[in-house]
């Protein structure tokens, strides 16, 4: 709106100048043309950080369910249609990292029991959401609900096991590449907000693997809360 | 995919309406503003509404009683409305409306009724840390002792003081986020002795107390009549005061500019002459392009409280340094003084102090005052930094010119303060008519002679300020005296500022103002040291 421009020189200087010391500027007509950008304007955009859990209903024994995780790093645009209506896209990089239960039937990827298995899958990630915001505000966020759905594409793919040796000494085998799990899956995205803050839940549409080897499929439901930077 | 889909398609719904049902009760709990056309079977006893000292205030200044806004809202349609409402919170005989939260269906019934003028959808709870003064507290130090005596010295204030004005008869009303032991303050000692606070609310609690909670008008009434070892540090230590808590620390939330209405209504009630508001609400619930004294309620209820005969006094805001930049609600209304915020080093708005003008062209801020001041904290001494703090020394002011010209109206006070700043008849985006003194509004302060003039050449219009005022140096060119600043601006032909900014004339040159820059038609104001003049170029260079 009115940005201006101080410029304040240290008393020091002045001896030295040659011209007198402008110690405030400022251009009216410049200073007051009305943003198209801002949180509640047409246009937005902002950062955005993820942390969620992979889980389903009823609970599937064979992951470890607080340790099943989800982090992604991404930006978000919003464009205003109405006060109450918004629509975007976000883009993110995310990595999903699925620990396998130590008590589950071991016939996936061997018949070996480790101590520790983790799937982890990194993937660029592309949503498309519809924003409902429930009341009149000013140029802020606000409560809002977003129904939206998405997709990612995997970059990568790694499988990793640990085992205890003798002592404390810990035997670490980790496969890059991993090719079981499926290079690309689509989502269905819902979260509330509020601000900065929002707890979102998201539903894959696929199977997470190419082919479960037997094992159970993995949680479709990724509940989580989410930080915009702005 | 299919039967993956299938198989925990319940557990996506289940998901999704626990969401759903998350958000819903807060969409149930939107409010709505419900104004009605008219204010029929509605009877004003005097007497009843205000008290003793309301009644004689409104009769001293010739004041009408029972008018349109003195009226209460009709209690049938008050009736009428609340039994279709889910919930009902505040009523308003200024605004002749209440706040209601009620469904679709029943808000359409509500709306069909033929009393009912429109329904505003009110702004909502926000969950935020608003933008606060930084208080720095310190140790009482040499600066802090200076900074005390100059917060009034820079007002003139000791011309006040000499001739016996410090706001006796004048009742003022402090509107804050509470008053955290102003009751055992040593700086408010005097104040309670002689029975001074008059009245006291909690509009957020409805509770009469509010020195349990909020540090902020403890400080805000230092600045307004708060004395620290026998020297004031606001200019209204003789006058009465009304406390109301109208705001909570560190949340903005909706109800909060209700209670702001009400309190204007209750302040009326008691016989404030003056409402001094250290308060103000932005981007939450409004755009800047809103800031014109009409969208906001509570800038409406501003302009009902100066047409009762209150003067109100705002606040501009610390929003100069951040995205929103411009002032405040309710410092947009028209008729209420805005106070923004000037560094006492530089007597240049300090860096937060939200600038101008309001949303329709209104000039503001009005004036300007130190934007850092000395004053009371719950426990201690110390400065503070805020526009919250420029607003208490003017009224403090403003409550002195009032007990000096009591038959003056609200209004012409108004415009009195504004033609006693140190800047007037120049104004700015900035600094308003400058910082308001005391010689000059008792008409103490005569003419000033020219201190600078123009020029006109080929290439520029230069004002040459006069060599009194060129500060002096010493033979290794170090300063003697300190520069003055000179303000000027650019102002088109339509009226409309351009340009505007503050120099330091330091040296003994000229300052230029490229022809080029300069249209036909255009005017540069300058002011330099109490002097004022224009140059209007009346042909293209």
């Amino acid at each position: 709106m009115k940005n201006f421009t101080l410029i304040l020189i240290i008393m020091a200087a002045l001896n030295v100048a040659q011209a007198q010391t402008e110690i405030l500027h400022v251009d009216v007509d410049t200073n007051t043309t009305e943003s198209q950008f801002g949180p509640n304007r047409r246009h937005f955009i902002h950062t955005f950080m993820s942390l969620g859990l992979h889980t389903q209903i009823p609970a599937n024994g064979n992951y470890n369910f607080p340790r099943s995780s989800y982090l992604s790093f991404g930006a978000l645009y919003k464009l205003k249609l109405s006060n109450y209506f918004s629509t975007g896209i976000t883009l993110s990089f995310e990595n999903s990292s699925i620990q396998l239960a130590k008590d589950r039937p071991v016939t996936f990827p061997d018949s070996l029991r480790h101590s520790k298995e983790t799937l982890d899958q990194f993937a660029l990630s592309g949503s498309y959401y519809l924003r409902i915001n429930m009341e009149k505000r000013g140029n802020s966020i606000g409560k809002y609900l977003d129904l939206g759905v998405g997709g990612l594409l995997q970059t990568g793919a790694n499988y990793q096991y640990e085992d205890p040796l003798i002592g404390k000494e810990i035997k670490e085998v980790k496969i890059r590449h991993y090719p079981m799990l499926r290079a690309s899956n689509w989502y269905l995205y819902t979260a509330i907000g509020i601000n900065n803050f929002a707890l979102m839940a998201r539903y894959r549409m696929q199977s997470f693997f190419i082919d479960r080897s037997g094992l159970p499929e993995a949680p479709p439901i990724m509940i989580g809360i989410s930080w915009g930077f702005f | 995919m299919k039967s993956l889909f299938q198989a925990h398609y319940s557990h996506f719904l289940l998901i999704f309406s626990l969401l759903l049902l998350r958000t819903m009760p807060a969409g149930a709990q939107v409010k709505y503003w419900v104004f009605f056309k008219d204010k029929p079977d509605t009877h004003f006893e005097a007497r009843q509404y205000f008290s003793p000292k309301g009644y004689e205030r409104r009769v001293k200044r010739h004041l009408v009683m029972g008018d349109y806004y003195d009226l209460p809202v009709a209690f049938r349609y008050i009736e009428e409305v609340n039994a279709l409402s889910d919930s009902f919170y505040a009523c308003s005989r200024w605004l002749n409306a209440v706040v209601i939260s009620a469904g679709s269906a029943s808000l359409h019934q509500i709306a069909s009724l033929p009393f009912v003028s429109k329904i505003e959808a009110t702004h909502t709870l926000k969950l935020t840390r608003k933008t606060e003064d930084s208080l720095h507290i310190f140790r009482i130090k040499k600066n802090d002792s200076l900074l005390l005596r100059f917060q009034l010295h820079r007002m003139k204030g000791e011309i006040f003081r000499n001739r016996k004005l410090d706001g006796k008869g004048i009742t003022i009303a402090v509107f804050d986020v509470g008053f955290r032991n102003a009751d055992i303050h040593p700086a408010f000692q005097h104040l309670f002795k002689r029975g001074a606070i008059r009245a006291t609310y909690d509009f957020i609690g409805d509770d009469p107390k509010v020195y349990d909670r909020g540090s902020h008008g403890t400080m805000v009434l230092g600045c307004l009549a708060g004395v620290f070892d026998s020297i004031p540090m606001g200019l209204a230590t003789g006058a009465d005061f009304l406390l109301a808590r109208t705001e909570r620390a560190h949340v903005e939330i909706t109800f909060e500019e209700y209670s702001w209405i009400a309190a204007a209504e209750w302040a009326d009630r008691h016989g404030a002459d003056i409402i001094s508001s250290s308060l103000g609400y932005s981007e939450v619930r409004y755009f800047q392009e809103e800031m014109d004294g009409r969208a906001a309620p509570i800038s409406r209820a501003a302009n009902i409280a100066a047409s009762r005969g209150i003067l109100v006094i705002n606040a501009a805001g610390n929003e100069a340094e951040n995205s929103w930049g411009t002032i405040v609600a309710p410092a947009d209304a028209d008729s209420v003084l805005t106070v923004g915020g000037v560094d006492p080093r530089t007597d240049v708005a300090i860096s937060f102090s939200s600038t101008g003008p309001a949303a329709d062209g209104t000039l503001k801020p009005n004036v300007v005052n130190l934007g850092i001041a000395f004053t009371s904290f719950p426990r201690k001494f110390g400065t503070a930094e805020g526009t919250s703090f420029a607003t208490p020394l003017t009224a403090g002011f403003d409550a002195c010119v009032w007990q000096a010209y009591p038959q003056k109206n609200n209004m012409e006070i108004f415009h009195m303060i504004e033609s006693s700043g140190h800047l007037f008849p120049y104004f700015d985006y900035h600094h308003g008519y400058g910082i308001p003194q005391a010689d000059k509004v008792l008409g103490f302060a005569g003419q000033t002679a020219p201190t600078f003039h123009f020029d006109l050449s080929d290439a520029y219009l230069e004002v040459k300020i006069n060599e009194e005022f060129v500060p002096k140096k010493d033979e290794d060119g170090k300063l003697l005296t300190r520069p003055k600043n000179l303000y000027y601006k650019i102002v088109k032909a339509n009226g409309k500022i351009r340009k505007y900014g503050v120099v330091l004339a330091e040296i003994d040159e000229p300052i230029y103002f490229e022809r080029s820059d300069l249209k036909k038609g255009e005017k540069v104001v300058v002011h330099f040291e109490g002097y004022t003049d224009s140059y209007t170029i009346n042909e293209e260079p």
